[in-house]
């Protein structure tokens, strides 16, 4: 069972996906106004030919490429694949998992509703929190509450593609997808689209709880209890830095220990993530 | 020895002329730091409330909620010091509360619960002779 999950080539899906993603997001992109976010989004929604369906498909092609960008981490770990690549190359590639999250959460952001507006702003403050450096971050990747987001917009488009591309591109580029090996996938994305819309919530005013977007809940949650730098940018990396300590060069105990450590973190980041569901 | 010299001052050369890309390539990123770190100074916003409102009544704007009693009319931030999410106003428990984690302010401003440390920022507001409020944010 656990060979055969080993078995399917993620990689590959992941990069259809993300071709996929892509190519769906240029066609957004010529309609989509990043200075009237919210109503680009929604009128693409209600009033544009087929707007929602290219909507939907650009967000469940970029769900997509991101959970099999996971799985495919999970899987070359567990069966071992990880120490065919050298150190350097496996801290560039777990480097490129935080700016795929960055390419997903951004596109939530330029959203413009409810969710994607507190997520912004959110995730704005958790950089401005960062001694010394909060501010230059800030400055290139968000900036929202001075420039609205003109440099989310930027960053989504090119610059987050630009670094996700530099990272993995030394892993990426020696393989091929075939497309045609993924027609399943192709045509499940175009029916998802299809049929379920992609999520929208426009500001409701008798409503006090705005639930941020799925991977950020548990992050929405530890928010609560701790304080934004700890919270939000000491607790993720601690995940980034358990899981680039599992490539095979490491010493069998601290490969255990980086093991541990990142078991017990998604463990946490589970139990944080109900905690908030519980909420809504 | 003459080779030798030749090919100690060729190394020396080469050293020098990688050290110097290094440097100039890192000293673009000066320039480039205070390029994106730049914020234009924003204009002072005058935003007009174009309605009158009778005491114990709120406005909701997009960066602000108006309030008004018997004495007074009073504008507060809508932008969380938490993690600056815009605040609802909650007309039961007369709070104003973040949607994002549950903090809780006064309609005066005041922190009252939650994760958030500080007071909202408080605008002011003129009536307008004719009819309605004008907000300077």
């Amino acid at each position: 069972m656990w060979q055969r999950f080993c078995a399917v080539p993620w990689g590959e899906v992941c990069l259809v996906s993300l071709y996929l993603s892509v190519l769906s997001g240029i066609v957004v992109a010529l309609q989509y106004d990043f200075g009237t976010p919210f109503y680009s989004s929604s009128s693409m929604d209600l009033l544009l030919p087929f707007g929602s369906f290219w909507r939907s498909l650009h967000f469940y092609t970029s769900q997509f490429f991101f959970i099999t960008l996971l799985v495919h981490f999970a899987a070359i770990l567990a069966d071992g694949r990880v120490a065919r690549l050298a150190l350097g190359k496996w801290l560039l590639l777990v480097g490129s998992l935080p700016v795929a999250l960055l390419l997903l959460f951004t596109g939530y952001v330029l959203r413009g509703d409810a969710t994607g507006h507190s997520a912004g702003l959110i995730a704005e403050n958790i950089l401005l929190a960062i001694p010394g450096l909060g501010e230059a971050l800030n400055r290139l990747l968000f900036s929202i509450a001075d420039d609205g987001l003109k440099r989310v917009y930027a960053n989504h488009l090119v610059g987050l593609g630009i670094l996700w591309g530099g990272l993995s591109w030394d892993h990426v580029r020696k393989y091929r997808a075939h497309v045609s090996r993924h027609g399943l996938l192709i045509v499940a994305s175009l029916l998802m689209a299809f049929i379920f819309f992609a999520p929208l919530e426009p500001e409701q005013l008798g409503v006090f709880h705005t639930p941020g977007p799925w991977f950020f809940l548990g992050l929405q949650e530890i928010l609560r209890y701790i304080q934004p730098f700890w919270a939000g940018v000491v607790f993720p990396l601690l995940f980034i830095f358990a899981l680039a300590g599992l490539h095979p060069v490491m010493s069998p105990r601290s490969r255990r220990f980086c093991q541990a450590a990142a078991s017990l973190w998604l463990l946490l980041y589970l139990i944080l993530t109900l905690l908030a569901l519980a909420r809504s | 020895m003459a080779v030798k010299d030749g090919g100690n001052r060729r190394k020396f050369l080469a050293t020098g002329w990688g050290w110097l890309k290094l440097f100039a390539s890192l000293s673009l990123v000066y320039p480039l730091l205070r390029f994106i770190r730049f914020r234009t100074p924003k204009v002072p916003r005058q935003i007009k409330v174009e309605k009158t409102l009778l005491p114990g009544e709120v406005h909701l704007d997009q960066d602000f909620v108006l309030f008004v009693d018997e004495q007074r009319v009073w504008a507060v931030s809508r932008i969380c010091t938490h993690l600056g999410c815009s605040l609802h106003f909650h007309q039961e428990e007369g709070q104003l509360i973040c949607p994002c984690h549950q903090s809780k302010f006064s309609p005066d401003g005041k922190r009252l619960a939650g994760p958030a440390r500080d007071d909202l920022a408080v605008y002011p507001v003129e009536p307008l002779a004719e009819k309605g409020y004008l907000v300077v944010i």
